[in-house]
């Protein structure tokens, strides 16, 4: 239960089989391959002697004989791109379910369905479809859109019955359509300027919305030059529709049926594409087959490479290394595998490892970063806390039933998001029985119902709504444990690490002030007499050994002790913000208990009040409340949960920084293959 | 009615519309940017949902707290309890924590989901950090609500 061990390996092989390597490298899965492209030191091997590992360094006389450069396959690349394209343009048709959109499940294959699709399948053909269907598709579109924008602009002229190619200009006469602004229209406006020109022209008012009129203008040639000014002062703008033909009524009456036939084409061009769907699964098995072989490729440019040689320096788990050289070697028996020094500062990636049950509270630890490699890992000292603290937030035993039951089920059907659900079961097993010690079951607080069994009862410690205060102070001391158990933490750590004055100073001083505040706040009754000075003499003496002792050993000035004082009071504000913000628990606690009494109350008015469909009201109103107290509690308990392990509980004694190790294998992002 | 009764109403009154509008708001801010984020990646659904139902849980406090004053009112019973005025004034004064927390802190809390929605279209695997972020801010409506939930309890009727 910490962090696996790394060890640091280098491979050294021959060109000829560097394809072969790194495709068995990539199906075994053990090791994270480093970049050897700016700093290729591969000192020495220790211990073994046989081996004739190159020191190869930049500045050495080997230099020159590095290949340099990116080497890439494009057709690879490009493949895979069309297909990603093909598979985004396909998914807009499927149908996903509440659940997939937020776990998409992966398609499952086994090894010879997979084997066979990538060998057999004419891909090409299929992305040429899926290419002349988006085409297709977007054309459609572009006209449906084109025709839609003509017929709005013609709509205003439906009532012109004059078919469009006569409206042209005569030998003496101009014709033209356009609007004008309302206001401008008027007999003191625009009209009046006219007729001061000429009586001769004519509007005719084709249909008008409250801001504009829509017209038609006749008016001689002759006083063109007048009636534009005239216009262009009253806003008119005219229209032309180029290339239409008919009247406007007869023209709208053509574009809906072009319309509609284009919408019928695209119905057509969605069943198809729908159609081609049951050919994702295998587009998805190639392109994760493809987006491996391009990973084989691109992984080759972080080797160092000669004309005839390459190597490879990377990490592996110490248990795995034997593994590793059993199998690469006895297939390759000219490549050379040993464990080398890591460079100066240079860090083991991380990885966690615990027992089963601990196990989904990673994922925790993963939200906020993982530990440095020198460091514990703190999911083992997390997960009870996390476990008890998701429990109370809930708190009601029935919702922990239906939590365990949800996500066993979700288990069972989802291939993915099993370490989510595994913590969420662990937290409906937690809610259970958190609700079932405060005698909380759908929100019917059990000590109230006569005929509920006698054990039931008996196990209930205590109600959180007659007993708020009970629940605030058992709040108030899990957090408090959780800091002293993060400072025993950090003492531990530090002595470790052998920091023996920080662990003396710093830690134990902090330990007995809380130890002194315990038995305060325990006070006389239940450790006895005397409580109240042995109390006060073990804060103070923490006190006075963390500002004086800390400043005159640690810091050797006296200046030290007023550093110290202020590290103290800062300290003693962190505890007090710290150990008050665990009351949540309680709030979050009695939040789920009390909107599920609502739930129940408001159920009840609905089977009094309804006629005749009260008891349907009744169980709509229960059985859609909870699910939605559900939801809402466990987002919530899970977010608040979360947070008092990393805003409060870390900062005692986690550091983190560290680099998750990563090793290079197959990565399929669509599918699942099995055996 | 006497004026006792209708002070603690409307105390109840306030924690519900307060606390409600400030998840109203604070949800319209944040689903107003997991909407740009959806209209490029509809995949993001179900992160997106959860970072804009978080600035939701004031309002719920804020019910809450509404349901416990009427509870204390004995709406729920067959009288409504007498209340004297001075009574009255301390439920009202009850009320008040969760009132203007969850509005304040729903509208900042908003703020910080909807900033969260670019983490979920830039950097999808760190959504739950953005959650963290958010719920930084829900603390203050617990506080308040945590304060609300031991005032009512106290007074006494």
């Amino acid at each position: 239960m910490a962090l696996s061990r790394m060890t640091k390996i280098q491979i050294v092989g021959h060109n000829s089989a560097r394809e072969e390597v790194v495709a068995e490298l990539q199906r075994l899965g053990l090791v994270e391959i480093t970049d050897l492209r700016e700093t290729f030191t591969a000192e020495a091997p220790q211990g073994s002697a046989d081996s004739q590992a190159v020191p190869l360094g930049k500045d050495s006389e080997y230099e020159e004989f590095l290949l340099k450069g990116e080497d890439r396959d494009e057709q690879l690349e490009k493949k895979q791109l069309e297909i990603e394209h093909a598979l985004s343009y396909l998914s807009q048709f499927e149908k996903r379910s509440l659940g997939e959109s937020f776990f998409p499940a992966k398609v499952n294959l086994s090894k010879e369905e997979f084997l066979h699709i990538i060998h057999n399948f004419d891909y090409a053909q299929i992305l040429k479809a899926c290419q002349e269907l988006e085409r297709d598709l977007k054309e459609l579109e572009a006209k449906a859109v084109k025709l839609a924008r003509q017929a709005n602009d013609l709509l205003p002229y439906e009532g012109l019955n004059i078919p469009l190619e006569e409206l042209k200009e005569t030998r003496e006469t101009k014709v033209t359509l356009g609007t004008v602004p309302n206001r401008n229209l008027d007999p003191q406006g625009m009209r009046e300027r006219m007729d001061e020109v000429t009586k001769g022209v004519t509007i005719q008012v084709i249909q008008e919305t409250k801001s504009v009129k829509y017209c038609l203008l006749i008016y001689l040639k002759y006083y063109q030059e007048e009636i534009s000014n005239i216009l262009r002062e009253f806003e008119f703008t005219s229209v032309n529709f180029p290339g239409l033909r008919g009247k406007p009524k007869d023209i709208l009456k053509d574009i809906k049926s072009r319309l509609q036939k284009a919408e019928e084409e695209k119905d057509i061009l969605i069943a198809k594409s729908q159609e081609m769907l049951k050919e994702r699964a295998k587009l998805m098995a190639v392109h994760d087959h493809l987006a491996n072989l391009r990973g084989r490729k691109d992984i080759q440019n972080l080797f160092a490479r000669t004309e005839e040689t390459f190597l490879i320096a990377g990490w592996i788990k110490r248990n795995h290394l034997e593994n590793l050289k059993k199998s690469l070697e006895r297939k390759f028996p000219e490549i050379d595998i040993s464990p080398i020094k890591p460079e100066k500062g240079e860090r083991p990636p991380v990885e966690l490892e615990n027992r089963r049950l601990v196990r989904p509270f990673e994922m925790v630890t993963n939200l906020y970063g993982l530990p440095h490699s020198r460091e514990l890992d703190p999911t083992p000292f997390l997960a009870p806390f996390f476990f008890l603290f998701f429990g109370l937030c809930v708190s009601d035993a029935g919702y922990g039933l239906i939590l365990l039951a949800l996500t066993l089920l979700g288990m069972k059907k989802m291939k993915v998001g099993g370490e989510l659900f595994r913590l969420l079961a662990l937290g409906g097993v937690a809610t259970f029985i958190c609700g079932a010690l405060m005698g909380g079951w759908f929100g019917i607080d059990v000590a109230k119902v006569p005929s509920a069994p006698r054990f039931l009862k008996s196990v209930v410690l205590f109600n959180p709504l007659e007993q708020p205060m009970t629940f605030f102070k058992l709040a108030l001391a899990l957090g408090f444990g959780q800091i002293c158990f993060g400072t025993v933490i950090k003492l531990i750590k530090d002595v470790r690490e052998k920091k023996w004055s920080d662990a003396l100073f710093s830690e134990g001083s902090w330990l007995l002030i809380f130890a002194g505040i315990l038995v305060l706040v325990l006070g006389e009754g239940l450790i006895g007499p005397g409580a109240k000075t042995l109390g006060k003499w073990l804060v103070i003496s923490g006190s006075l050994s963390r500002v004086i002792l800390r400043g005159l050993f640690r810091e050797r000035k006296l200046a030290g002790i007023g550093l110290g004082l202020i590290l103290l009071l800062d300290g003693l504000k962190n505890l007090l913000g710290n150990v008050l913000s665990y009351s949540r628990l309680m709030a979050l606690g009695m939040a789920t208990g009390v909107i599920a009494m609502t739930v129940n109350l408001v159920a009840g008015l609905a089977r009094d009040t309804i006629p005749l469909f009260g008891w349907l009201a009744m169980i709509m109103v229960l059985i859609g409340g909870h699910i939605f107290n559900i939801a809402i509690n466990t987002l919530g308990s899970f977010v608040h949960t979360t947070r008092l392990q990393f805003v409060e509980f870390f900062p005692y004694f986690f550091e983190g920084g560290g680099k998750a190790f990563e090793p290079f294998r197959t990565k399929n992002e669509f599918t699942l293959i099995q055996g | 009615m006497e004026i006792g009764l209708v002070l603690a109403i409307v105390g109840g009154a306030l924690a519900v519309f307060m606390a409600g509008c400030g998840s109203a708001i604070g949800i319209g801010l944040a689903g107003q940017a997991a909407d740009g984020v959806l209209s490029e990646d509809p995949k993001k659904f179900g992160s997106l949902l959860i970072l804009v139902a978080l600035p939701g849980t004031q309002g719920i406090y804020g019910f809450l707290i509404g349901i416990m004053v009427m509870a204390r009112l004995g709406f729920f019973e067959a009288a409504l309890a007498s209340i004297t005025t001075q009574q009255g004034w301390q439920i009202l004064g009850a009320c008040l924590p969760i009132a203007v927390a969850g509005l304040v802190s729903g509208i900042h809390q908003g703020k910080v989901s909807a900033a969260g929605a670019g983490v979920v279209a830039k950097q999808p695997s760190d959504f739950f950090k953005a959650v963290i972020m958010s719920a930084l801010v829900e603390t203050y409506a617990v506080l308040g609500l945590l304060i609300s939930i031991l005032f009512l309890n106290g007074i006494k009727i």
